[in-house]
């Protein structure tokens, strides 16, 4: 039996796996339900390595089995030298990236000369309580995340548009979330616990995610928090026509039904051993080809 | 036991398959350089510490003789030599964590553990709790370590260390380091006033890297003396452990009542204190060749190799008493000054060396010179490394 070791950024780093969303989502969860993956521990044995977002080029170069480099965010804007990577210099040490968005796979196949590929952020069912049963008008509005990332998205407007279809806002974060100016919303903010988050994300009634920003962080970012709160049973508003749309409960349940089908098909952690299986698949081929080409 | 390590006689037939971590790359600099002729070295890259990141390769180069590996594989390798000191039983930390998985790993060779440290209570307040003693946190520092260790051999960098006084047990090996001998010395300064003679930029530091090109060594500069204190300690650690509180008071006295900055290196992350900065080794051994007097508070340390480097840098080394093992070498006003733990006192001394006893602190310097060549050397530090490599390796007749 294969056996795949996962390099990953919490544990890299000294960190908290469950405080870390893309080590959570990316390699907790899939080692939790795919046996022929592991998190790597030191001087272990394996017959290939994912890198999720570390970026350890002493390791990618000394090991001879193939490797992996799983991407989340565009690191390769800040560089090595102020804590991100230097994406031309790290690809010529793995055989393959992975990335978590379309739109990071796309830009960072520009640049590279190996396979790129997209692994969604998938998630453990598992861990999911049954889906928010909506009854009646919406009353509040959620977001989750890093507190940071929140005063980036919940800007004035957003604000304002609760304000005007009577919604209430709950923030989960990891840090307080202090925003300068509440608009006149009121906000209720409580702190992210991995064991309980997904039951108080399910006290809100519609997952609020303005796509507005677009500086290079979040235009790369996946869609983890979608697919999180679909799950859920939680419908998506990008700004107050969506938030205006599902203040009325059927159509949060009709378009709740809908995403939890979509999630079931597409968001199975499952599928992303899968994918890198197919990959280190791929991988070991192509290299058999270039050593059938030296011989 | 590998078979064919020993003849039948006993003698060694090959190499010694070593398999380490990078860990005190300044330790383990002289540990490759006075063990390549007896020993292989393959280490086991770990997400730990890395040699390759600027921080330990401007320290010390990577040396070439080591093979990197990236996982353990059973059967290659005759011994390990894994790393602890007082935090390794603290399970929060990385230095634990690694060594539990390592050491879980590793099944099928002898294991020795080197122990960089003393039983101070690691301060982090997980073994002190209220109304404990120093010595009660000591005791349970002590029994962790036991725990932690299982059975494995232990070295240790002092004859204190192994004391009741700290640990109770190890084998003490006491660093040696690769040095120019008089004669080599000579030499240098000589190849320098040549070189000076067509090239009026010429440095000695350059005539000092040059012949290590030559001779396929390096060494200590000795250079000449600028009235200045300096002193390198770790950047991290505990107060206690490195006598930090003493240091801090005396660097705030000497700069507050005299007037003297203290060159403290790369050592502390406050930024009121004076500091220096070396960019690589040369810089370093070039500042402290260039120092007059090398200060060192510590007191629980065991033997300290920045120390061991002023010695062979002709400083005049100013020590705070009751350091580890000072008695099996030191000879206060001869080839050390050794100063009550008081930052007042200490103040006063270093000062009074500077500006009045320049002479006799350059005499000092030179007498430590001779001390250390003959108490830290690198043929003595091999000898005892092969002693505890047969007594694990060896089979039992």
């Amino acid at each position: 039996m294969a056996r795949y070791a996962i390099v990953d950024w919490a544990r890299f780093n000294g960190r908290d796996p469950k405080a870390i969303g893309s080590t959570f989502l990316r390699a907790d969860n899939l080692v939790a339900k795919d046996k022929d993956f592991f998190h790597w521990t030191q001087g272990c044995t394996s017959d290939a390595i994912i890198f999720q977002k570390v970026y350890w080029t002493e390791m990618m170069r000394t090991d001879k089995n193939p490797k992996i480099l799983d991407l989340s965010d565009p690191d390769m804007i800040k560089g090595s030298v102020l804590g991100g990577m230097d994406l031309k210099e790290i690809s010529q040490y793995v055989d393959a990236i992975t990335c978590s968005s379309p739109e990071l796979t796309k830009q960072v196949a520009k640049y590279v000369d190996i396979p790129t590929y997209y692994v969604p952020d998938r998630i453990n069912f598992d861990l999911f309580p049954d889906p928010k049963k909506h009854t009646e008008r919406a009353k509040t509005a959620v977001w989750f995340g890093y507190a940071h990332n929140a005063k980036e998205v919940l800007q004035y407007y957003i604000l304002e548009g609760l304000v005007r279809q009577g919604l209430d806002l709950l923030v989960i974060s990891n840090t307080p979330f202090k925003p300068e100016d509440n608009y006149g919303v009121n906000i209720k903010n409580v702190s992210y616990e991995s064991d309980t988050a997904y039951y108080e994300i399910q006290a809100g009634d519609i997952f609020i995610n303005p796509g507005t920003v677009t500086n290079a962080n979040f235009k790369y970012k996946s869609n983890n928090k979608t697919v999180i709160a679909w799950k859920l049973g939680l419908p998506l508003a990008l700004g107050e026509e969506e938030l205006q749309k599902y203040l009325n409960p059927r159509a949060r349940e009709e378009e709740s039904i809908k995403r939890i089908k979509e999630v079931d098909e597409k968001y199975n952690i499952i599928d992303s051993g899968k994918d890198y299986k197919r990959i280190i698949n791929e991988i070991l081929k192509n290299k058999c080809k270039d050593t059938s080409k030296v011989k | 036991m590998k078979e064919d390590l020993f003849d039948k006689e006993g003698k060694l037939q090959r190499k010694i398959k070593i398999l380490d971590i990078t860990w005190h790359v300044m330790h383990q600099t002289h540990m490759i350089s006075a063990l390549k002729n007896d020993c292989e070295f393959y280490y086991l890259l770990t997400s730990w510490r890395s040699w390759h990141d600027k921080r330990f390769s401007s320290v010390r180069e990577v040396p070439e003789e080591i093979n990197w590996i990236s996982r353990y594989e059973p059967g290659k390798y005759d011994v390990a030599i894994l790393h602890v000191d007082q935090a390794s039983i603290d399970q929060k930390t990385g230095k634990y964590k690694m060594l539990h998985e390592i050491d879980e790993q590793i099944q099928d060779i002898p294991k020795i553990i080197l122990n960089h440290g003393s039983p101070v209570d690691p301060e982090s307040g997980m073994l002190k709790q209220p109304g404990d003693t120093n010595e009660q946190a000591q005791e349970k520092c002590i029994k962790m370590m036991k725990k932690l260790l299982h059975g494995m051999p232990m070295v240790v960098n002092s004859y204190t260390a192994a004391s009741d006084k700290e640990w109770g047990w190890g084998t003490p090996i006491i660093h040696g380091m690769p040095h120019f001998t008089e004669k080599e010395g000579k030499e240098i300064k000589q190849s320098y006033k040549e070189k000076l003679e067509k090239d009026k930029f010429y440095t000695i530091e350059e005539a000092y890297i040059e012949y290590e090109k030559k001779i396929g060594k390096q060494g200590w500069w000795d250079l000449l003396k600028e009235p200045r204190l300096f002193s390198a300690l770790s950047p991290g650690g505990w107060a206690t452990y490195y006598n930090r509180d003493v240091m801090l008071a005396l660097v705030g006295i000497l700069k507050d009542d005299y007037g003297y900055p203290f060159y403290w290196c790369k050592t502390c992350f406050h930024r009121t204190r004076t500091m220096f900065h070396p960019s690589n080794f040369n810089d370093y051994r070039s500042y402290l060749g260039r120092s007059l007097i090398y200060f060192d508070p510590s007191i629980r340390t065991p033997m300290n190799r920045a120390r061991s480097e002023a010695f062979f840098s002709g400083c005049c080394v100013v020590q705070v008493e009751g350091a580890h093992d000072l008695e099996r070498w030191a000879k206060n006003g001869e080839n050390i000054i050794i100063v009550p733990n008081n930052p007042k006192e200490i103040a006063k001394t270093l000062v009074d060396l500077v500006e009045n006893r320049y002479e006799e602190a350059m005499e000092i310097g030179q007498r430590g010179k001779e001390m250390a060549m003959k108490e830290f050397n690198p043929t003595r530090y091999r000898q005892n490394w092969m002693d505890v490599f047969e007594k694990v390796l060896k089979p039992i007749k």
